[in-house]
């Protein structure tokens, strides 16, 4: 009876100190699976990392501290049985092995500012021949400067009269290549039309009454 | 070719006149020419630079100069050394660099300048323009649930912009012709007064280095940045070397000359056919004719086609009507 208890204590003695080491493969910052082949690099073992060698790291200065589910302290009792029974059976499906590497993965942090530079050609003759119809001859006038849709140089108007002027001046090349685009450029026309002329305006609430009664 | 542009009769007596040509003779022979200065050794390819003795010019025809105001006076300068030579005094009509500095008129023009040729591409699809939600997501009645009539209604996410941006949209106005004018004037006014206005003869530099200018404008203390005007758009070689290598000088032509530059660069460096120019210019619209329908060509613009692109610009496509 005292040998079967004997021998039940050294083969839980014995798979505690089994699970311990298992446990110490598998979390690697406690045993040394980077060696270090120069000061920023290093060659590194742990099953996470993608490359083999890779450089300095955080991790390198700072090792973790892990959790050790099946931890139990030195000061005990040889001949008190370890206390599994509440963690018996208990998978640890947490990641103890501290840190994870990178992997060159891009760091997302708020990006740096950059002063956009005041002298670059764009800015720095900003405005130049404005004034072409008054110090030139007067044959070009500041109109023809302006950069961008055809239907909208030299122009401005609301929403419709942009749109009438633009189908006007594109009908061809939007009934060829843009249909679906002038159809709906076609239906906020005639919404816009509606919209404008068609209803009571805010500002005529008060027109035509004397006072309010 | 410069001096010989400058040479006006306004009643300086015909003896110093002949000095002065004959003195131009003398140019090629080595005893009246005058060596530059000293100290290019540092910059490639100085050269020297002859002129012939100063006083060059001394007094300049103002057209339309009224009887109860003194013209502006400024130097005339030379580019050639770092310390540069004072050539003579000229005169400035004062209606246009000694303007009323009125700083709402400098403003109006600036806002112009940055508003008419926007044009903002900002658009956000509509409910009829977004894919899809043609159909009537679940019957009127019954459900429990709100009533909707479309999935791309503004309310539900993913759905149209109800009052968003709607297509390019242009800020195009035209200031008063006249506003503008005085707007010129006044900058040039502005700029004079506050002693960044500098008239030089012309701008043959000895080298192509831009640090030599860099080396001018701090000598000097024409400013930080500069803007050089030239009567032609044609720039020698040297000058257009030297400016194309730095950001913060830049050379313009007459036309080419607006208030927003104006005030953008401190110095504000002319040559003397620049002025000549500017004046005349400035002075033709300020004395025109039909000074007063000059005003109102706003709404002839509106009846011009952009780009002279005629009627054909307009056509309806296909006889259909919009």
């Amino acid at each position: 009876m005292a040998s079967l208890l004997q021998q039940l204590r050294r083969t839980v003695a014995i798979t505690a100190q089994i699970t311990q080491q298992v446990h110490k493969c598998i979390l690697p910052s406690l045993h040394p699976s980077t060696v270090r082949l120069s000061d920023q690099i290093i060659r590194d073992y742990s099953s996470n990392s993608v490359k083999a060698l890779r450089k300095r790291d955080i991790r390198d200065d700072h090792p973790a501290k892990v959790y050790d589910p099946y931890f139990q302290p030195q000061d005990q009792s040889p001949y008190k049985l370890p206390d599994v029974s509440r963690r018996y059976g208990y998978k640890v499906k947490v990641h103890t092995g501290g840190l994870l590497p990178r992997d060159d993965a891009k760091l997302h942090t708020m990006p740096t500012y950059i002063p956009k530079d005041a002298w670059d050609p764009k800015r720095a003759l900003f405005g130049q021949n404005d004034y072409i119809d008054i110090l030139g001859d007067g044959t070009l006038h500041p109109r023809d400067l302006v950069k961008g849709p055809i239907w909208l140089r030299g122009f401005r108007g609301n929403e419709m009269q942009r749109l009438i002027r633009r189908v006007k001046m594109n009908r061809k090349k939007l009934h060829d290549t843009f249909p679906k685009k002038l159809h709906d450029i076609q239906k906020r026309i005639k919404f816009l039309h509606k919209r404008y002329n068609h209803r009571r305006l805010r500002s005529n609430f008060w027109s035509g009454t004397t006072g309010g009664k | 070719m410069v001096i010989l542009s400058i040479l006006r009769t306004n009643g300086r007596p015909l003896k110093t006149l002949c000095e002065f040509a004959c003195s131009q003779t003398r140019l090629l022979s080595s005893t009246s020419t005058r060596k530059v200065q000293d100290g290019l050794e540092e910059y490639s390819d100085s050269k020297v630079i002859s002129r012939p003795p100063t006083p060059i010019i001394t007094s300049r025809n103002l057209d339309f100069m009224p009887r109860d105001r003194e013209p502006a006076k400024a130097w005339l300068e030379t580019m050639d050394t770092i310390e540069g030579e004072k050539l003579g005094m000229i005169d400035l009509h004062p209606d246009i660099f000694n303007a009323n500095p009125r700083l709402d008129v400098l403003h109006r023009n600036i806002m112009w300048q940055r508003a008419y040729r926007r044009i903002s591409y900002a658009k956000t699809k509509s409910r009829a323009e977004v894919r899809g939600g043609g159909r009537k997501p679940r019957p009127q009645k019954g459900s429990g649930r709100s009533r909707q009539g479309s999935i791309r209604a503004p309310q539900w996410r993913g759905g149209g912009v109800a009052h968003g941006p709607r297509g390019p949209k242009s800020y195009y106005y035209m200031e008063d012709f006249n506003m503008r004018v005085q707007g010129l004037m006044i900058a040039l006014t502005v700029k004079y007064a506050q002693n960044y206005l500098h008239v030089v003869d012309n701008f043959d530099i000895p080298t192509e280095d831009p640090e030599y200018l860099q080396d001018i404008l701090d000598h000097r203390k024409w400013g930080l940045s500069a803007l050089l005007v030239d009567d032609v758009d044609m720039a020698p070689t040297n000058m257009a070397l030297a400016c194309s290598n730095v950001k913060h000088i830049n050379i313009m032509p007459v036309y080419g000359l607006n208030v927003y530059s104006m005030l953008k660069h401190e110095g504000l460096i002319l040559t003397l056919a620049a002025v000549e120019k500017i004046e005349e210019r400035l002075l033709y619209h300020l004395h025109r004719p039909d000074y007063e329908q000059v005003g109102w060509l706003k709404q002839q613009d509106a009846n011009r086609y952009v780009n002279s692109g005629g009627p054909t610009m307009f056509r309806e496509g296909d006889g259909r009507i919009v």
